[in-house]
């Protein structure tokens, strides 16, 4: 597979969140707003690239039963090293998402990534593949969060959309709603893929 | 057997490059976190007083605050705000463990004549863009000038002026519940116990 076609294998045919439904507890958790959502996506990469390359660059090292043992520890050293460094130096950034960091590491996606791709190819490709499944990854976030935070709040990006007058539906923003906007999300994707293969 | 031993050997070896890593980093921004850390409180504290970067906030003596809370076991700091030589007032950190989703952590500024300067929600696990709103200037506003003589007490609709009321937020009323019996529980340590 081509360099750029891994890129964009991670954003659109193989989207962690719509495709594969990978990493749902944040896609869930985390989605109440538009802001939020993409904080958790872009955290998510961060830890996504330094673990495809440090387990890309071991993978010949890491014997086949004890790889998922040390692919935690790697996901876990990633994740610890950047809720310090970031509670020391970009300490705003930390308010808004330090709840969230700690959460990374039992993101199946990072270990799914870490399993089936990084494990097997070199390091400048599991990079590309981070890259492109994590902005898949921040997209699929952001545009949940985008639906939620509309419908729920009348606001997107914190920004009053429809003045006083609208009344939110609160169960967009409470845990039901990410499941129904989660699952309508789907659903829409699936029918314009069966749309174009028919008419192919 | 022997296969079990290198395994483990090769598990312990990633498990101690990752341990040192992690000591170093922690090691090189440990400073830095409490300095930011304290840096932040200082000026919450600063905040809810109104007080300006030259004014001094110091932490009233451990024995006074211990005290207070063999009295009253949510208070977690009680600082006083001066300016120049005069004490302008005090900033009572609180707790309340009723929050949507956990404690939920509050400062509240009083003055010297026992009106509520200002509130901050310091610290708080709720639900965002729901809960999370009582960190809003919009909610936290209500509280600025209460008399700290009248407990304050939840409403629904549009508080009467100059009474001691606080509208809820809507959808979020167990976080606002939570935050007033924390601002609650500074007035009355400031009535039984700053008020000399």
């Amino acid at each position: 597979m081509s360099l750029l076609k891994t890129f964009k294998n991670g954003i659109g045919k193989e989207n962690p969140v719509f495709v594969q439904l990978l990493g749902m507890c944040p896609a869930l958790a985390v989605t109440t707003t538009a802001i939020d959502g993409m904080g958790m996506g872009l955290a998510t990469t961060a830890v996504l690239l330094g673990s495809n390359l440090v387990i890309s660059l071991m993978r010949n090292f890491i014997p086949d039963k004890i790889r998922i043992p040390s692919f935690i520890v790697v996901i876990a050293t990633f994740v610890t090293l950047i809720d310090m460094l970031m509670n020391a130096y970009a300490i705003n950034l930390y308010k808004s998402l330090g709840l969230f960091i700690p959460l990374i590491v039992v993101n199946c996606l990072i270990l799914g990534r870490a399993e089936s791709f990084a494990s097997k190819n070199k390091p400048f490709k599991s990079i590309i593949d981070g890259l492109g499944m994590g902005i898949g990854f921040t997209l699929a976030l952001t545009i949940l969060g985008i639906v939620r935070e509309l419908f729920g709040a009348g606001s997107v990006f914190g920004l009053d959309l429809f003045g006083k007058s609208f009344e939110p539906a609160l169960i967009m923003i409470l845990p039901p709603g990410a499941f129904i906007a989660l699952g309508i999300l789907v659903a829409l994707l699936n029918w314009f893929k069966n749309k174009k293969a028919t008419r192919a | 057997m022997r296969e079990v031993i290198k395994l483990g050997l090769i598990l312990l070896l990633i498990c101690a490059v990752s341990a040192v890593v992690l000591g170093l980093t922690n090691w090189l921004t440990g400073d830095g976190i409490i300095e930011v850390e304290e840096n932040l409180s200082s000026e919450a504290r600063k905040g809810v007083l109104k007080l300006s970067d030259t004014d001094i906030v110091k932490s009233i003596d451990e024995q006074s605050l211990k005290d207070i809370q063999a009295e009253y076991e949510n208070v977690l700091e009680v600082y006083e705000g001066y300016t120049g030589n005069n004490l302008a007032g005090y900033a009572i950190k609180t707790v309340d463990f009723g929050g949507y989703a956990g404690a939920i952590e509050v400062i509240t500024g009083i003055s010297t004549d026992g009106k509520i300067i200002s509130v901050k929600v310091v610290n708080h696990k709720e639900t965002p863009g729901l809960g999370a709103n009582i960190t809003g200037e919009g909610f936290q506003s209500q509280f600025e000038g209460k008399n700290t003589q009248e407990e304050i007490i939840r409403t629904k609709v549009s508080p009467k002026p100059d009474s001691s009321e606080i509208q809820a937020l809507g959808g979020a009323t167990i976080s606002c519940d939570s935050v007033i019996r924390a601002v609650n529980t500074a007035r009355e340590v400031f009535n039984t116990g700053l008020l000399k």
